[in-house]
């Protein structure tokens, strides 16, 4: 193993990482505020690579492909809050209260059917987005880096700060967080809690949708890929703690180049033992890495 | 300011609330005084349409407020401070003060840091601590943040819910004494409270309640010197 082969493996540890953050974002966004999330995150993923994929055959330039990508997720988003969780609230206390499991992995199955219905079984790979070739190289130091790779990441970082930003900065942010602590007392505050949630699942799936438009060049997408990514969006979300915005960055990233170099070494079961090390961790730290009792919010 | 006629509320089959009438003016400071379970705090939530009122009437500024949701009687001025004064622990100081504010529509951002100024003369220990975290500070500072930030959103009437909840006396002191003052400049306040001497005492009128009854109500100053009262609640 050369140094150049660790850098190498390292930048697609980080963009991979970065993607899983984004994920792994959608599922902390959904809930911190409402104490449910999304069973499906990594199927709303997968459409959003369906989508890119979709539009750049068609010739769509690359913007553009994001902006509909963004369209199609941020109503899948809604239809996920107005279908599949906003009636367990009506049905109160009945459902046990851990029907959303259902509603939303339900939700995921349909979206697998549907889009193996339009594009079919097999793998399929997304065109570069940001670059003319799949192999497209920059040198830096010696070592080639993708630029598709190096786009990624600073795609993905550049949204992660937006997040961050709207989330400590702006109104909504703090309504977010106002309706986390409690609803009621938010409402009290003027703040419309039922438009909150809908804003909250909107923004998990807009990042579900992001990480499937970046994600296309990295990985074959097929219709059953969602799995894998909710899985390793579950995995990243303990290590970060489900409740530290700061600490699911670091945690998505550990998470792709441990998952980088143990796929180096053992290319047919390199995606389990980051998982394992992510069980062993947690019997240790239920909390996760970075998090402690009282940065929880409740 | 706000009237209540026949008001009954309650949850499923259970009515906690029977027919109360009431009504708060402009200038007037009212208290609602009543043992633990009397139902203070399901009338405040029940003004705040939190729990739908089952039948009666509330008109809030001339309207009635039945087709309203919480945040919009909030945004309307009817602003509510719950029991436990609910700070969010994990927004600044400041951030709680103005996250009421940030919703109330056409109030400029140089409205806000008047009002951020105003409160911050109110009670000064909020202007040392606007950095800190909600849930650090302490029960005293909470709920003098509680009064400040409903305040910033511009009440034209202001409904606490036992304020002197496990709070020190000159504390308590402190809140009423505010509160009078906020009267005597023209608001409508409903004080929801436990200590009967101490609302009866500041407060220019009462109801007292009783398992989801008025059963007695008039001029405080009168109130205070009724026998029955004093044996009943101020012993
Ligand atoms: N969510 C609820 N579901 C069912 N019953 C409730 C609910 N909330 C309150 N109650 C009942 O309504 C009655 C009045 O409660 P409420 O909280 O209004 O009393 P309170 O006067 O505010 O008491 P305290 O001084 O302890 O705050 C109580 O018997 C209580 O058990
Ligand atoms: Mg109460």
């Amino acid at each position: 193993m050369t140094l150049s082969n660790v850098f190498q493996l390292l930048m697609s540890g980080i963009a991979v990482g970065a993607i899983y953050t984004l994920t792994a974002k959608g599922l902390f966004i959904a809930h911190l505020a409402t104490h449910r999330l999304n069973f499906g995150q990594g199927d709303f993923l997968m459409v959003g690579a369906y989508v890119t994929i979709g539009l750049m055959l068609l010739g769509v330039p690359a913007p553009l492909v994001l902006v509909g990508v963004l369209i199609v997720l941020g109503l899948l988003g809604w239809g996920l809050e107005r279908f599949a969780i906003r009636p367990l609230d009506r049905a109160g206390d009945q459902t046990g209260g851990y029907a959303w499991v259902l509603t939303t992995a339900g939700a995921a199955l349909i979206l697998q059917n549907v889009v193996e219905l339009i594009w079919g079984k097999a793998a399929q790979y997304a065109p570069p987005i940001f670059s003319a070739t799949r192999n497209n190289v920059v040198h830096i130091g010696g070592v080639g880096i993708f630029v598709e790779e190096l786009a990624i990441i600073a795609v993905a970082f550049v949204v992660v700060t937006a997040f961050y930003l709207f989330l400590f900065r702006t109104r909504w942010g703090k309504a977010i967080y106002a309706v986390a602590f409690n609803p009621e007392a938010a409402a009290l505050l003027g703040v419309n809690v039922r438009g909150t949630v809908v804003l909250v699942f909107v923004l998990a799936s807009l990042l579900a949708g992001i990480s499937g438009f970046l994600v296309g060049p990295l990985v074959s997408v097929n219709p059953h890929m969602g799995l894998v990514f909710t899985i390793k969006a579950f995995a990243v979300a303990s290590i970060g703690g489900f409740s530290n915005p700061v600490g699911l960055l670091a945690g998505g990233l550990l998470f792709g180049i441990v998952e980088a170099f143990s796929n180096y070494f053992d290319s047919s079961f390199g995606d389990l033992y980051p998982l394992i090390a992510v069980l062993i961790l947690l019997a240790f730290r239920p909390t996760g890495l970075f998090s402690t009792r009282a940065a929880d919010v409740r | 300011m706000i009237t209540l006629d026949n008001v009954t509320a309650g949850f499923g089959a259970v009515q906690v609330l029977h027919g109360l009438s009431l009504s708060v003016e402009a200038g007037r400071l009212v208290a609602v005084v009543g043992a633990n379970g009397a139902g203070k705090t399901t009338l405040l939530r029940a003004m705040s349409n939190i729990v739908r009122p089952s039948s009666g009437t509330i008109t809030f500024n001339g309207r009635p407020t039945a087709s309203m949701e919480p945040h919009h009687l909030a945004r309307a001025g009817l602003v509510h401070v719950p029991q436990g004064r609910q700070i969010i622990p994990t927004l600044s100081v400041k951030d709680n003060l103005l996250i009421g504010a940030q919703r109330i529509a056409g109030l400029s951002s140089a409205e806000m840091e008047a009002g951020l100024q105003r409160e911050f003369e109110r009670f000064p220990v909020l202007r040392e601590r606007q950095d800190l975290l909600g849930g650090n500070l302490s029960g005293g500072e909470q709920q003098m943040l509680a009064v400040s930030r409903a305040l910033m959103m511009k009440p034209k009437l202001l409904m606490l819910d036992e304020p002197s909840l496990g709070l020190a006396p000159q504390i308590v002191k402190l809140i009423l004494d505010t509160l009078r003052r906020l009267a005597e400049d023209g608001l409508a306040i409903l004080l929801v409270e436990q200590l009967a001497h101490l609302a009866l005492e500041v407060a220019d009128e009462a109801y007292i309640l009783q398992r989801g009854r008025i059963v007695l109500s008039g001029p405080a100053s009168k109130l205070r010197s009724d026998k029955a009262v004093i044996e009943s609640y101020l012993t």
